[in-house]
């Protein structure tokens, strides 16, 4: 008897339990993030902050590394959201907004905005938004009209993809041939990040939040069957318009900001189920953590790799994520036969 | 139509554009005068007609071709027609291994180049056969195997571009296909490539034939063609290999061409091979033509515009669902 008492103590505390790692798993790999750099600061380094704020350290740490840090762990529970969220919309374990295209689609507008039409540059979130609002329309359509398979939606994707970041590569190509900036674009970086990044970012994931609250209930009612759900008279069109802009923001917002960083909403969803088979907000949470920890693993990579010279986090969080990708394929594959 | 005017007329379209395409230019020489070059190394325009345009109109034809067959004959190998090196991911592991190879080697030789190329068709396809032997050999196995793999070769070659700042910019530029500065070393090989694998295709059409028909009936002629399938699939790396290691990755010729191939010549025939690689041809010197002139001075990448156009060829197939429902 006296065995049981931890188990059903487990069963009964699981989640907080595995929220609380997570967390920890988090400030501790955060830490590690704004500790590793071309300098690397020791424990002691960090405490001494707290007392003296007048040393080069303190300098380098808040307003390098710290903003770095905060605009990881938001892009990257951004990304991991917006894919748990696509993936909850088409009920397709690999159609996340990287492989739909939708990552290099806001950044064709965002850049084709910046050079051809720099006076409505206020309005590109807005635009992006639009943007993004009628590709996930004409997508919806196509999945409507013809039941595709998992294969076709990702080989869709790749095609949107190719033509998106051909387009952005000529324009890129056509005015300036900055190599940083066409690599950035490309791949996605966080590496010039500072407060006013995170600052712009913060209000995209607020509203989306707020949206993603407002809606929880029916948002949580995607997960069924579609033809169950009308049959219970429960109509979801409005709630798939309502997530699709919560992705739509979420997107956005990282990646004009960050650049098109891959792979994180296809994989972390996939690790997160494993802990959360049900609820819906527990996933939520996971997810974020998840993502937050994911992309500064990532970004820690980014810098060790090349040490001292640091790489952009979005080929790392790629490499990672396509090997995930193909392992969570041959999973689906398997479950086929 | 008949198969051999539907040939003979896209040979004579591809001349037209070749012809075009040594014309055109940063100087228009007349199409005239390009005709005296070709025969008088004396005249004034011959310099630049001999040691520019005329290589590069050349490598774009063969390339061309050569991807656009080594295309057509993965869709037979593998009975799907959504198949192609770029789709399953040999593109990139070719190229994944010249990137490592200019990673460490500062000037690599052509035949290096051209073996590191080979080398990395050659471990694209054991993953592939490794994959598809752990489970049931299908061929959607290997595309879904495939597209992983172009993503993770993707990955690698942007991680080793970005070590080696310097190259980044070139690099990438060659990663998507260019013709940029291709001059007369690549030409020989790139014929003799083209001319090897025509006679082999056409010294094995029986074989090739086999390999078209429906699986169920294959058993019942007393035939096996599981090994062939692999024969095939290897020359098309090899024939793709070192396609990549003379004008880079170039993507979509290799799917599109046969495509339009099997709509223009509906009825198999083996000629349907020659029609393929002039269609791939055309494809290929209109890009290059279309990306050097459309923001000249700049230059864009053949690879790029032949995206641009191929995409959306692409999704029309596959939203029309023109392949017989596989996959």
């Amino acid at each position: 008897m006296d065995a049981m008492i931890p188990i059903t103590f487990f069963k009964k505390y699981y989640f907080t339990t595995i929220l609380i790692i997570s967390l920890l798993l988090l400030l501790f790999i955060a830490y590690l993030h704004v500790v590793i750099g071309v300098h690397l600061f020791s424990f002691n380094d960090i405490v001494e902050l707290f007392f003296t704020k007048d040393t080069d350290v303190y300098a380098i740490i808040t307003t390098i590394r710290l903003p770095r840090t905060f605009t990881v762990i938001f892009a990257g529970s951004a990304l991991a959201i917006a894919g748990f969220l696509s993936q909850l919309l088409t009920k397709n374990p690999i159609a996340t907004p990287q492989v739909l295209g939708i990552n290099s689609l806001v950044v064709f507008v965002s850049i084709f905005i910046q050079v051809t039409l720099p006076a409505l540059s206020l309005f590109t979130p807005l635009i992006a938004i639009g943007a993004v609002f009628l590709f996930a329309c004409i997508i919806a359509f196509f999945h409507y009209q013809s039941q595709q398979s998992m294969t076709q939606i990702s080989l869709i994707g790749i095609a949107f993809n190719l033509v998106f970041a051909s387009v952005t590569q000529i324009i890129i190509m056509a005015t300036e041939e900055q190599q940083e900036q066409l690599f950035f674009w490309l791949v996605g970086g966080v590496n010039h990040a500072t407060w006013s990044t995170v600052l712009t970012l913060l209000p995209y994931i607020a509203i989306s939040f707020i949206i993603i609250l407002f809606a929880k209930r029916s948002i949580e009612m995607l997960q069924f069957d579609e033809e169950m759900l009308t049959s219970l008279g429960v109509s979801i069109k409005r709630t798939q318009i309502v997530t699709i802009l919560a992705i739509a923001l979420l997107i956005v917002g990282v990646v004009s900001l960050c650049g098109p960083i891959a792979f994180v909403g296809l994989v972390v969803p996939h690790v997160t189920r494993r802990f959360t088979p049900h609820s819906f907000s527990h996933s939520l949470l996971l997810n974020g953590l998840f993502g937050a920890i994911f992309l500064l693993l990532a970004d820690v990579a980014a810098k060790l790799i090349f040490f001292p010279q640091e790489i952009y986090v979005g080929v790392m969080s790629a490499l990672i994520g396509s090997l995930f990708f193909f392992l969570i394929l041959l999973k689906l594959e398997r479950q086929k036969l | 139509m008949k198969p051999r005017f539907i040939i003979f007329s896209s040979c004579i379209l591809t001349l037209l554009i070749a012809g075009f395409s040594l014309s055109f230019g940063t100087k228009w020489i007349h199409p005239a005068d390009i005709f005296v070059a070709l025969f008088a190394p004396s005249s004034p325009d011959a310099a630049i007609v001999y040691s520019f345009r005329l290589p590069r109109v050349l490598i774009a034809l063969l390339a061309g071709g050569l991807l656009a067959t080594s295309g057509f004959i993965l869709q037979a190998a593998l009975k799907n027609d959504l198949a192609s090196p770029d789709v399953i991911g040999l593109n990139k592991a070719s190229a994944f291994f010249i990137v490592i190879l200019s990673f460490f080697v500062n000037y690599p030789s052509k035949t290096s180049l051209v073996s590191a190329a080979l080398f990395g068709g050659m471990v694209g396809i054991a993953l592939i056969y490794f994959v598809s032997q752990r489970f049931r050999f299908s061929s959607q196995t290997i595309i879904i195997s495939g597209i992983a793999l172009s993503f993770l070769f993707d990955a690698l070659i942007k991680l080793f571009t970005f070590a080696e700042k310097q190259l980044l910019m070139k690099q990438l530029v060659w990663l998507t296909g260019s013709l940029w500065g291709r001059y007369w070393e690549m030409v020989p090989l790139l014929f003799l490539t083209a001319v090897a694998f025509t006679v082999f295709f056409f010294l094995t059409t029986d074989r090739f034939f086999l390999l078209q028909l429906d699986n169920a009936i294959i058993p019942t002629l007393g035939k096996k063609t599981k090994s062939l399938t692999w024969l095939y699939l290897i020359i098309a790396s090899i024939v793709t290999s070192i396609t990549v290691s003379s004008v880079g990755a170039i993507g979509f010729i290799g799917l599109l061409s046969p495509h339009i191939g099997k709509r223009l010549l509906s009825k198999y025939t083996p000629l349907r091979f020659v029609l393929i690689f002039f269609i791939g041809s055309i494809i290929l010197l209109l890009s290059d033509l279309i990306g050097r002139s459309i923001i000249a001075p700049v230059e864009i990448p053949a690879g790029i515009i032949v995206s641009i156009i191929g995409a959306p060829y692409f999704l029309f197939i596959l939203i029309a669902k023109k392949h017989g429902g596989r996959i």
